[in-house]
């Protein structure tokens, strides 16, 4: 069958690599050839992922092994259920290529355009890179594909803060790729391979669970800055707000869920070897991740600016996530593996809506919003059905994982925590209200916000393309759920089993 | 075992936690934008230090450490350089590069 064909696992990577690098020569200054070839690229780049989705839902995961050399010793790459993340950030990615297509034209500098696609088609190639990867060493290099270009396209505006606001990422990212790269030293040093299952089998024989520790809590730390857990999260309001809108998109949907597949990958590894006793980390990412459901949703609700209030959500939706971690429980787990992908969908949905208002209208502040549901209905629909979806009301896409990581509280014995889960999806409710409050029902402040109109197409079908899934992931929430099930089933299975 | 057991590497070990500690309090604490900058080269040296006295330590015929500590130093070249660009655009705006200086972000 065409998705049997090995090859098309590298080529997942290769071609967004090579039509990301080719870009600026293709386009030879001209920025709608850079968009069209853009769109191209991940367009490729989508279908070959998808022909690696096909294939693990109907055999399970599979490898490949580069120039032959057969894992441990050669370079591998692995795909599994988790890995289908790849699919999602190939897809979503050519979403917000499309829309940046006009929005670029307003808000860069010409000069600039063929080099923004360039790093958008960089850091989609980094991401599959890491999805797919099963070598510690690749792991590392695509993790730092993907900050490197992030903090690139932070800046890219060159509006008067995003310089800064790159700069503060770019600093905290770099420690956090460090700490893990210590981390992955370390399991180098005790296992001597770098290749993530040769690692797991090899860690059972360890003599010492000491720096297996030391490696496990650097790589948690690495990760948990990455994915801006509540204490470790002032980079990320700053750097998602002030970056363009597509690229907002790009980072809080899919970039922050690098420290959380990084953290999985890392469960893989040490999960069923047993050297070392994983329920202190549990326990801490269970309380970070309330806390970070509390407090993200809290600082929300002060936000006037629409898109800090969105970055502030995401913060929010990845407590969500690592909770579901810490639970430790298959129902968690499986909601917890579920809602990587639905956050990608939801907050893309939301942010490039987002996006499209302000482009229209110029203003990005609730209170001069004031109206803009009358102005462009399509768009603002759009968003409202984002907003429906990310506080989990069913049948939306939000409601069916978020569900799952409750009910896996209560099998874990751990009633409070899905108590906070709720708690927390009212508060989410709160500023998400008070945002369609001042779309529908306020007087506008601005006269013209009510004539804006809604965007050009090729912003408007991104749009909805997005605001649909999310409608299509909650009606048919069944599918992605049992989809992933045979990955949490594996890293939950007794050893030996 | 692989770990801890010949002489010599638990001391490389050692050096290189103290410069990782090091690097991380200055990237945290440092007020100059180029300063923070040289404390993360210095936790990136750190960590290929590690690297390669594992390589040593463990597989000296594999010579695994040693190719990944060249492949971070490439990365972590290319992360300085765009760091100091962003410090360069940034004076360009603010004449400054004191980081309390530039503080005007909310988060």
């Amino acid at each position: 069958m065409w998705w049997q064909w090995a090859h098309w696992l590298p080529l997942a990577v290769l071609v967004p690599l090579g039509f990301g690098v080719t870009t600026p020569a293709v386009a030879g200054g001209d920025g709608g050839r850079a968009w069209r070839w853009a769109v191209l690229g991940s367009a490729l780049a989508a279908a070959t992922t998808l022909a690696l989705v096909v294939r693990v839902a109907r055999e399970g995961p599979f490898s490949y092994a580069f120039g032959g050399w057969n894992p441990p010793y050669g370079i591998e790459f692995r795909f599994d259920e988790v890995g289908a993340f790849a699919f999602v950030v190939a897809s979503l990615g050519m979403l917000a290529i499309v829309f940046s297509g006009r929005y670029a034209e307003h808000a860069l500098d010409p000069a600039r355009i063929p080099y923004f696609y360039t790093l958008l088609l960089l850091d989609i190639a980094g991401l599959i890179g890491f999805s797919v990867t099963g070598d510690l060493f690749n792991m590392y290099v695509f993790m730092e594909i993907i900050s490197l270009s992030s903090y690139a396209l932070v800046a890219v505006s060159g509006e008067r803060t995003a310089e800064m606001a790159a700069f503060k990422y770019l600093v905290l990212g770099a420690v956090s790729s460090l700490l893990v790269l210590f981390g992955i030293g370390m399991v180098y040093g005790t296992t001597g391979t770098l290749n993530l299952a040769d690692a797991a089998r090899r860690l059972g024989g360890v003599g010492s669970a000491v720096p297996v520790a030391v490696a496990i809590a650097l790589m948690a730390a690495g990760f948990m800055v990455k994915s801006a857990l509540f204490p470790l999260h002032v980079w990320l309001p700053d750097a998602h707000a002030i970056a363009p809108s597509p690229v907002s998109a790009v980072l809080s949907g899919l970039v922050v869920k690098v420290g959380l597949l990084g953290t999985f990958r890392l469960y893989q590894v040490v999960y069923r070897t047993g050297i070392v006793d994983l329920a202190a980390l549990d326990q801490l990412f269970l309380w970070l991740g309330a806390i970070s459901i509390v407090m993200g949703a809290f600082f929300a609700i002060f936000q006037d600016d629409i898109k800090m209030m969105l970055a502030y959500s995401t913060i929010s939706n990845i407590g969500y996530i690592v909770m579901g971690f810490g639970l430790a429980s298959k129902f968690a787990l499986i909601g917890a593996a579920v809602h990587i992908f639905n956050h990608a969908i939801i907050k893309s949905a939301l942010f490039l809506a987002a996006g499209a208002i302000i482009h229209q209208t110029g203003y990005r502040r609730l209170s001069e919003l004031r109206g803009a549901g009358r102005g462009m209905p399509l768009t603002a629909a759009a968003l409202s059905v984002g907003a429906v979806s990310i506080v989990g009301i069913p049948p939306t896409a939000g409601f069916l994982c978020k569900w799952y990581i409750a009910l896996g509280a209560f099998e874990a014995g751990r009633a409070a925590f899905g108590f906070a889960l709720v708690f927390g999806a009212l508060f989410i409710f709160v500023y998400y209200i008070r945002m369609v409050n001042a779309f529908y029902f306020q007087e506008p402040v601005h006269a013209d916000v009510v004539h804006a109109g809604d965007p050009p197409l090729s912003m408007l079908v991104p749009v909805w393309v997005l605001a649909g899934l999310c409608l299509a992931m909650g009606l048919a929430g069944k599918i992605p759920l049992t989809f992933i099930t045979p990955a949490i089933s594996r890293l939950l299975a007794p050893i030996g089993g | 075992m692989t770990f801890g057991a010949p002489a010599g590497a638990t001391q490389f070990m050692a050096l290189s936690a103290v410069l990782f500690s090091l690097g991380l309090y200055g990237a945290l604490s440092r007020k100059n934008a180029v300063m923070v900058l040289m404390s993360l080269e210095l936790m990136a040296n750190a960590v290929n230090l590690n690297l390669v006295a594992l390589s040593r330590f463990t597989d000296p015929a594999a010579m695994t450490g040693q190719y990944f500590a060249v492949f971070s130093m490439v990365v972590s070249a290319a992360e300085i350089g765009l760091g100091l660009a962003l410090v360069l655009a940034i004076y360009r705006q603010k004449k400054t590069i004191e980081l309390e200086a530039m503080e005007e972000l909310k988060g």
